[in-house]
């Protein structure tokens, strides 16, 4: 008996380690955290038309460039900047023409009065200023290039807290422990809120949103479906709606020639 | 190998919020488990469990609990607030109140283990010869127990060291006063500064080995030895 269970016990456990055998129809998604609840209102649409169902992973476009680097079985990847999908394309990582931007983030200010002029409120504010991290964070970077604009990137150094991401920041607003910060849009949009400022888009570099699918995708069709169902005009104005921006027309190599 | 002032701060301000929690937890921890060692209420099981969560409960989520706490929107924050001069999140003062609860477990545990050895004999043998229970603790079972104490200690300050969920929760990443070495590390491998991340990786790991070696040492020279009973093995082992 207790022989059998010795030998049964490492069986089970090499069982237990091999991968789950997805079916060869589900799609996986790695989708960035923030854009996560904007995907889930237009995926049942997507599901509608086509028979697979599509697995979805979420995280920071860090973490999961990351795994996608090192080869994560992932189908497709919908990061939340245009940084890393384009690193991954220098890398050879990803399938030819696949790189797109699929959304337009705007930067919104999170703020206590509805009344006063945002450079005044600015100039003038006391306390802790929120924004996510701009060396992390798209939404951070463009939080920055505002406050440089309006030249209070130095001055207002020791009143700014640096949350992780976009959905952080916002949880530090939300939560009461900040009255004025930088957040996405779409958060806002989200949680049915309307005292924020959408910021003017001249303001800061367009926070694109872009998608690539990976050279290890093993239903690359599957995937640029998805793709092309995201950047569908009828999508585009959902997201709109979302609190995403218009897609600039040329979305694509901006610097001419494109990498590998 | 260079190392950035930035970096040097985070490591210096980790350093600085382990020893203050260290330093604090063993002020609480050492009457807090001579307490529940002393103490036969079956209450005392509820304790022990509640001590235990922080070691349960994933940091990111203690964090969230904590913004919550910390909050103005709500009593305990505004009681909080006044308690210590002002807002706790953003703020050094924070991170130390958040690692208390975070190492609370690694404090108390080990002291419990060694004060429920020892403790009702060490503490009836005092008794007996008349000496006040609070005398007791500290002239007897605190030097009984000393082994126990450096295993405390050095898992407290490790522990909170590599501290990471719940400072990213509130601590603002601010330079100098809440962005510790962990959160620095982890900017590094976000912007894949993957050099610097090694590097710091590298001390921080460097560091605490060093300072693990040295609490086994002093825990082994510091074990009581009686001649019927073989010195007593630090604990110290497992990094949470």
């Amino acid at each position: 008996m207790v022989r059998r269970l010795s030998l049964l016990l490492p069986a089970l456990l090499v069982a237990m380690a091999l991968p789950v055998n997805a079916d060869n129809c589900t799609l996986r998604v790695a989708v960035a955290a923030s854009f996560r609840p904007a995907l889930e209102q237009v995926l049942p649409e997507f599901g509608r038309r086509h028979a697979c169902p599509v697995q979805l992973s979420s995280g920071s476009s860090g973490v999961l460039y990351q795994q996608i680097a090192h080869r994560a079985p992932f189908d497709l990847f919908l990061s939340a900047d245009r940084e890393r999908p384009e690193l991954l394309e220098k890398q050879g990582g990803v399938l030819g023409n696949s790189r797109q931007t699929y959304a337009l983030g705007l930067l919104a200010l999170w703020h206590p009065k509805s009344e006063s002029n945002i450079e005044q409120l600015m100039q003038t504010w006391p306390d802790t200023i929120v924004l996510a991290d701009p060396r992390v964070a798209p939404f951070g970077n463009a939080a920055r290039q505002v406050l440089e604009g309006l030249g209070l990137w130095e001055k207002k150094q020791t009143q700014l807290a640096r949350a992780h991401n976009a959905g952080q920041a916002y949880l530090m607003l939300d939560s009461g422990n900040a009255q004025l910060g930088f957040v996405a849009a779409s958060q806002m949009r989200a949680a049915g809120r309307t005292n924020f400022w959408l910021l003017p888009q001249h303001w800061y570099h367009p926070i694109e949103q872009q998608l690539v699918i990976p050279i290890q995708s093993r239903r690359p069709q599957k995937a640029q479906a998805l793709a092309d169902y995201l950047r569908s005009p009828e999508v585009q104005a959902q997201l709109r709606r979302l609190g995403y921006g218009v897609l600039p027309a040329a979305d694509r190599g901006r610097e001419g020639g494109r990498g590998l | 190998m260079t190392i950035t002032a930035a970096d040097w701060q985070a490591l210096w301000l980790t350093l600085k919020l382990a020893g203050l929690t260290t330093l604090l937890l063993f002020v609480i921890g050492v009457p807090l488990a001579w307490q529940l060692s002393q103490w036969q209420s079956r209450w005392r099981h509820g304790i022990e469990v509640l001590i235990t969560l922080p070691l349960v409960l994933p940091p990111t989520v203690l964090g969230f609990y904590l913004l919550l706490l910390f909050s103005p929107n709500f009593a305990p924050g505004q009681w909080l607030s006044q308690l210590f001069g002002g807002p706790l999140v953003f703020s050094f003062t924070g991170l130390v109140f958040a690692s208390v609860i975070y190492s609370l477990p690694f404090m108390v545990q080990p002291l419990l283990a060694a004060f429920h050895a020892n403790g009702q004999r060490l503490t009836h043998a005092a008794a007996a010869l008349g000496i006040p229970p609070w005398v007791a603790l500290w002239k007897v079972l605190l030097p009984a127990s000393r082994a126990a104490i450096v295993s405390a200690c050095a898992l407290t300050f490790a522990h909170t060291l590599g501290e990471f969920g719940v400072v990213l929760m509130i601590g603002g990443a601010i330079p100098g006063e809440t962005q510790v070495v962990s959160i620095a590390l982890y900017q590094h491998v976000e912007t894949m500064e993957y050099g610097a991340a090694h590097r710091l990786a590298l001390m921080l790991m460097g560091l605490t080995t060093v300072l693990l070696l040295v609490a086994r040492w002093l825990g082994y020279v510091l074990a009581p030895r009686s001649s019927n009973a073989a010195p007593a093995r630090p604990v110290v082992g497992v990094l949470g």
